[in-house]
């Protein structure tokens, strides 16, 4: 089976789901009083949003290796595959594409479909200054997520974003580089 | 138009949600500490990407993949109960109408016909089971009883039950939260209560100055 086919597998059969304006909108409250309680500092919005993200991660992980059974990945091109056809689309129902490699294959773009479960039915509010769409990262949160639970998968990475349809660029765009493979380490008392 | 956006659905994992919602709480813990500590710790003027070793806030242990931040004092402050508590108000508020289009049939007439759509549509889409039990004195006083609630029924401390209650006890004031916005959507004040009877079980004391 492809990969995509065993991703819409697990989805349709092995996952519990639930509606996803629901997500949506508690992911809005959290990022609205995040600005409410830095009174608009997006940069430290953008860090809280990114610690939480990798928190859930570290966590994400080990149910989705249980839920995927995926072996480990021989390239980091395969890794690209497994994140978009099996992570996304277990956890939150969507495809990104992947493009734009560089000449080394160690990072690429992902790129989030529209409508995604984070942004849907969301504007960002028009102000005088537009220093919210050049700062704030509305779905930061995702990157915390790939980069800490590809930290658990012994791979340092890179992860952010350079596009987001929320700010009036064309496209959300994530940038995902891989900076080295970390060494497996065996568990203190253990051989 | 507006018809077609509601009456098309999409899902996500509920995990997903799970993972966010159980983030909720070690996240206001790190932004009241923040925000009381804001004349020592600077506040970033620029994107930190987290990593494994870094230390997510000023909060002894605080590092990722650890639930060290649950044991700062401040858990049972009220900076951070009021700000949990916020976080499903504002929830409750938006979910509000767009359960009560899809409940459609139900006629709702009055405050135990909301109840009963809390009970039932709200915890059903919220954690895919109904509220177990629903009583009233028919003063204004209404018992609701989850025998299983989901969002702390993962929780276990190493240092026994004590502190798990302990512990647990600030994630209750999310659903209260929701509770009070989805009722003050319909206009009713309300004050509302959570105690954990026997671990995961919980009930819900909803106070309003309603007779029915």
């Amino acid at each position: 089976m492809s990969r995509k086919a065993v991703g819409d597998d697990i989805w349709k059969n092995n996952v519990e789901k639930i509606n996803s304006e629901l997500f949506t909108l508690t992911y809005g409250s959290v990022v609205a009083q995040l600005c409410r309680d830095f009174n608009n500092n997006y940069h430290e919005v953008n860090n809280q949003l990114d610690k939480m993200g990798y928190n859930i991660g570290l966590r994400l992980i080990e149910e989705f290796l249980a839920k995927t059974g995926v072996r480990r990945c021989q390239t980091f091109k395969e890794t690209s595959e497994v994140i978009s056809k099996l992570g996304f689309k277990i956890f939150l129902n969507i495809q990104p594409t992947i493009e734009n490699w560089s000449a080394d294959g160690k990072s690429c773009s992902l790129i989030l479909p529209e409508p995604n479960p984070l942004t849907e039915f969301v504007e960002l509010p028009i102000t005088a200054d537009d220093k919210i769409a050049k700062e704030l990262w509305y779905s930061q949160i995702l990157c915390g997520v790939l980069r800490g639970a590809l930290q658990m998968v012994q791979l340092d990475c890179d992860v952010q974003f350079v596009k987001d349809v929320l700010r009036g660029d064309d496209r959300t765009e994530l940038r995902l580089k891989l900076n080295k493979i970390l060494k497996d380490e065996v568990p203190a008392g253990e051989d | 138009m507006s018809e077609e956006i509601l009456d098309r659905q999409t899902y996500v994992n509920s995990r997903s949600l799970d993972f966010l919602l159980q983030e909720l709480i070690p996240t206001s813990i790190r932004v009241s500490h923040k925000l009381m500590n804001s004349q020592q710790s600077s506040v970033e003027e620029q994107d930190v990407p987290t990593t494994i070793d870094q230390q997510l806030s000023s909060i002894e242990g605080d590092l990722p993949g650890t639930v060290n931040v649950l044991d700062s004092s401040l858990i049972h402050n009220d900076e951070v109960t009021i700000r949990v508590e916020n976080y499903g108000y504002n929830l409750g508020v938006k979910i509000a109408e767009v359960l009560l289009y899809r409940a459609g049939g139900n006629k709702i007439v009055d405050i135990l016909d909301i109840m009963k759509f809390v009970c039932r549509d709200v915890w059903k889409c919220l954690y895919n089971k109904q509220m177990d039990n629903l009583r009233t004195n028919h003063r204004g006083t209404f018992v609701l009883v989850d025998t299983n609630y989901k969002l702390i029924s993962a929780l276990n401390s190493p240092h026994g039950m004590q502190d798990t209650l302990s512990k647990a006890k600030v994630y209750m004031w999310f659903p209260c939260g929701v509770i009070r916005g989805i009722l003050s959507n319909f206009g009713i004040e309300a004050n509302v209560t959570a105690e954990i009877t026997q671990f995961p079980s919980v009930t819900f004391n909803i106070h309003t100055a309603i007779n029915n």
